[in-house]
């Protein structure tokens, strides 16, 4: 991807709708692959959809679950799709052959996967009710993070940009920095709001780039912290945050907000509307506000690891937000150049001779000394926007696309050609196989593979009636991430259909 | 059907040593090994494909030939189109080819089965030139209506058409990342365009215009080197606009000739002639290194085997036939 002859200089911010995509499932969350090639949408049928995201069209589908897929993880190499769904199962997929690799049955539901960044056999779980579980998929063991306050176990938690910390915060606003290999404490600090009361932490994210990460609260404030400054303010420090950002005006409360590819944009997702502020995160100013159809209501936002796209899901379609295409006309050919205003173009006395005798001579420059330098026309430089600080080269096994199979609807007629085989698609497959209902141990419909290894998760403590939030309240636009007390223990599945 | 040669044409004695590229001393030998005949007309196109197995080659006799690439075996022949074939290009993972025609129309092949998969319509005159992208979602077609129409592979839809040159479009190519397309056209212009939006990035022009006919980029995708028909090779820098090398020799006046890196031995650029001849020149020092005879009509396409030594040379209406030469470097 060769930015730097992009027209758009660096990443910017999207400023309009740019078409949605629609599948028959209704959508609930979506996530980017680290390259921004592939888009996975989780839907509530159960299945993962993964979009290519050069074509906007569909790569693949794994019929992953019974139950709504509530939350999705990339892997860092694009081979593997951590999912969760709200009958309380983690479950990890291989995308290139759609297989469950490993599954983990839950006592509760669960609120958010997440990969380590360096290290995909380890997955961060946070359930409701429940302390934060760290699962090596290897041995299919956990542990269970420490919490700060015993009683109150709405947390969550994610992973820093590295993996090297695990950043926790719970409904009091204390927040805990844990060493992620030993779950040691090395820095902690209490979120307060105004007069010192405290307010409860809806999710911490992390940006893809720099080390700053922002803590969406319950008052309304999304809060833009330096990781390194809370590591040397260590335990039970005050570290000051970089920007605090809001809506003053309609006081909107945030459903879900996360950073730009290069960590220059903040993007925040309102829990009462269709709509997407978005906000430049060194000087904190609000740049933009992208408003969508209105009656809907916002459910997740992704933006694209490299280029200045958004994806935000509402009523079950993905919307895609982008910058305006305008052409750039100068580039068409070497001696085009845009004007602001007409020119009024003077004639040289030459204009119109055959021989031109006002033309000075080309001068030959060093264009003999040019040639004689060394090309070299094999080695690849690698992507600089892909490539992280602490790692020099790309993986070069990472999985960017899927292979596609042209969709084959009439073979055509070949009087002379072999007589025509069966083509079996991979898409045709799926989609005959998503019809009918999967038991969620065994893949009925395909020759016979291994089952795969499903792992029961005690947790001590866990009430084991939780009804996940997007399935228990009726939908009225209250944000659902976080509840300070006890939700009312309804099984009503059906509810969701309200919430779309 | 395949002929093998086991006779050196025209090729120069060479110094062995083994050392790296900067040794200038070094030339190629590439001898005749085999003749393949099976065309009944002219044949447009050759190209190997990316696992280096097969060759599949193009004809004016609308007909589409896969060979072995190491044995030179008429392995399967495509039927389908209605007329005469330009174009073709193998997909990423060797198992679809999509070809350009002068029905107006592209077409996608599975390999294994031979069958048509899809016909791509759109192009409202000859369509000459086609290629896949590196994840072969998408391809890229120049027509003579004087666009590049960007294709998904799987639907078939035309996602996007990009108008910009005066003249037939010759050449268009995706670089290894398959962010970028290079387009050459007759009207002197060779474009850049970003593949996912399809806007136009930059435009190189060679002085006095002289029709584009081949462009292609080099392995790494930071170089492109292009073919105009005054007898002219270039290798330009893009990102600066600047042409760092140009190889002469050769006659191209006419037709739109293939020309290839050759980066499995040493270092050469490899291009066919109207004087019935390969011509083979070191990358970095611009001399002919190697003029390979064997072909009685123009050689019209040039190309280099993906891991071993091996060129393919295919000619016009008088010769008909591919051949493949093996060199040691």
């Amino acid at each position: 991807m060769n930015l730097e002859l992009l027209e758009s200089f660096g990443q910017n911010y999207p400023e309009e709708a740019d078409g949605t995509l629609d599948c028959i499932s209704m959508a609930l969350t979506c996530t980017f692959n680290r390259w921004g090639t592939l888009l996975a949408v989780g839907c509530n049928d159960g299945r993962i959809v993964i979009w290519d995201f050069l074509t906007r069209g569909i790569a693949k589908i794994i019929s992953a679950h019974i139950h709504p897929v509530c939350s999705l993880c990339w892997s860092r190499d694009g081979h593997k799709l951590v999912s969760a769904s709200t009958d309380n199962i983690v479950s990890q997929w291989d995308v290139l052959s759609g297989d469950c690799d490993q599954r983990f049955r839950f006592p509760s539901p669960i609120l958010k996967v997440q990969y380590h960044p360096r290290d995909q056999n380890k997955v961060l779980v946070c359930p409701m009710k429940s302390a934060p579980v760290m699962l090596t998929l290897s041995d299919s063991r956990h542990v269970v993070l420490p919490v700060d306050d015993d009683s109150d176990l709405n947390v969550v938690a994610s992973f820093d940009r590295r993996g090297e910390y695990i950043y926790t915060g719970n409904a009091k606003g204390k927040i805990l920095v844990l060493k992620t290999d030993s779950q040691d404490l090395v820095a902690s600090f209490r979120v307060t709001t105004g007069t010192s009361n405290t307010t409860a932490i809806k999710s911490i994210e992390f940006a893809r780039k720099g080390s700053c990460f922002l803590i969406n609260t319950a008052d309304r404030i999304i809060r833009v912290y330096d990781g390194r400054e809370i590591l040397t303010c260590g335990r039970d420090g005050e570290p000051e945050p970089m920007q605090k950002l809001q809506d003053l005006v309609n006081r909107t409360p945030w459903k879900k907000c996360c950073f730009s590819g290069d960590g220059e944009y903040i993007v925040a997702g309102s829990a009462r509307q269709h709509a997407l502020y978005i906000w430049e995160k060194s000087i904190g100013n609000l740049v933009k506000i992208l408003h969508g159809t209105r009656g809907e209501l916002l459910l997740d936002v992704a933006w694209h690891p490299v280029r200045p796209i958004i994806a935000s899901i509402s009523s079950g379609v993905v919307s895609i937000w982008a910058q305006n295409q305008v052409e750039n006309w100068s580039a068409f050919a070497p001696d085009f150049k845009e004007l602001d205003e007409n020119v009024e173009y003077e004639e040289r006395e030459s204009e119109f001779d055959i021989e031109d005798e006002d033309k000075s001579e080309p001068e030959q420059t060093g264009a003999d000394a040019a040639e004689d330098e060394e090309v070299d026309v094999t080695s690849v430089d690698p992507i600089a926007a892909f490539c992280s600080s602490d790692e020099e080269l790309e993986d070069s096994k990472a999985l960017l696309y899927l292979p596609i199979a042209p969709e084959v609807e009439d073979p055509e007629e070949n009087p002379y050609g072999p007589p025509p085989d069966a083509v079996q698609t991979s898409l045709m497959d799926e989609g005959a196989s998503s019809e009918k209902k999967r038991q969620s141990s065994a893949d009925g419909s395909q020759p016979p593979k291994k089952k795969p290894k499903t792992t029961n998760i005690e947790l001590q403590g866990v009430p084991n009636d939780e009804v996940h939030p997007l399935l228990g309240v009726k939908g009225d636009g209250k944000s659902k991430k976080k509840q300070a007390g006890r939700p009312k223990g309804s099984k009503a599945g059906g509810a969701i259909s309200e919430l779309l | 059907m395949a002929t093998e040669e086991s006779g050196v044409a025209g090729a120069e004695p060479t110094l062995s040593s083994d050392s790296g590229s900067k040794q200038e001393s070094v030339k190629p030998n590439y001898a005749l090994k085999f003749t393949l005949a099976g065309h009944t007309e002219a044949v447009s196109a050759v190209k190997f494909s990316p696992n280096g197995e097969w060759l599949a080659s193009s004809s004016a006799d609308k007909l589409i030939i896969i060979w072995g690439a190491y044995d030179g075996k008429h392995e399967k022949t495509f039927y389908g189109h209605n007329l005469e074939i330009s174009d073709i290009a193998w997909s990423s993972d060797s198992s679809r080819l999509i070809s350009a025609s002068d029905d107006r129309t592209l077409k996608l092949w599975d390999v294994s089965s031979g069958k048509c998969l899809k016909t791509l319509k759109g192009h409202n005159n000859y369509v000459f030139c086609c290629n896949f992208n590196p994840p072969s979602n998408l391809i890229v077609s120049g027509s003579f209506d004087e666009s590049m129409k960007i294709w998904e592979v799987k639907t078939g839809k035309c996602l996007k058409t990009l108008s910009a040159h005066s003249d037939p479009v010759s050449a268009v190519d995706f670089n290894c990342s398959g962010s970028l397309i290079v387009s050459g056209s007759y009207d002197g212009v060779c474009r850049i365009w970003d593949a996912a939006s399809g806007q136009c990035l930059k435009a190189l022009i060679v002085d006095d215009n002289p029709p584009v006919s081949f462009v292609k980029f080099s392995p790494n995708g930071k170089y492109i080197l292009t073919a105009t028909l005054d007898n002219t090779l270039k290798l330009w820098d893009y990102s600066r606009n600047r042409c760092l090398k140009t190889y002469t020799g050769h006659k191209n006046e006419k037709y739109c000739i293939f020309a290839s890196f050759s980066v499995t031995g040493g270092k050469w650029i490899v291009s066919g002639s109207e004087d019935n001849l390969v011509y083979i020149w070191n990358l970095q020092t611009k001399e002919v290194v190697q003029k390979l005879q064997g072909h009685t009509d123009t050689v019209i396409s040039a190309v280099c085997h993906p891991t071993e030594n091996i060129i393919a040379s295919a000619a016009l209406e008088n010769d008909k036939t591919i051949k493949l030469w093996i060199s040691n470097y």
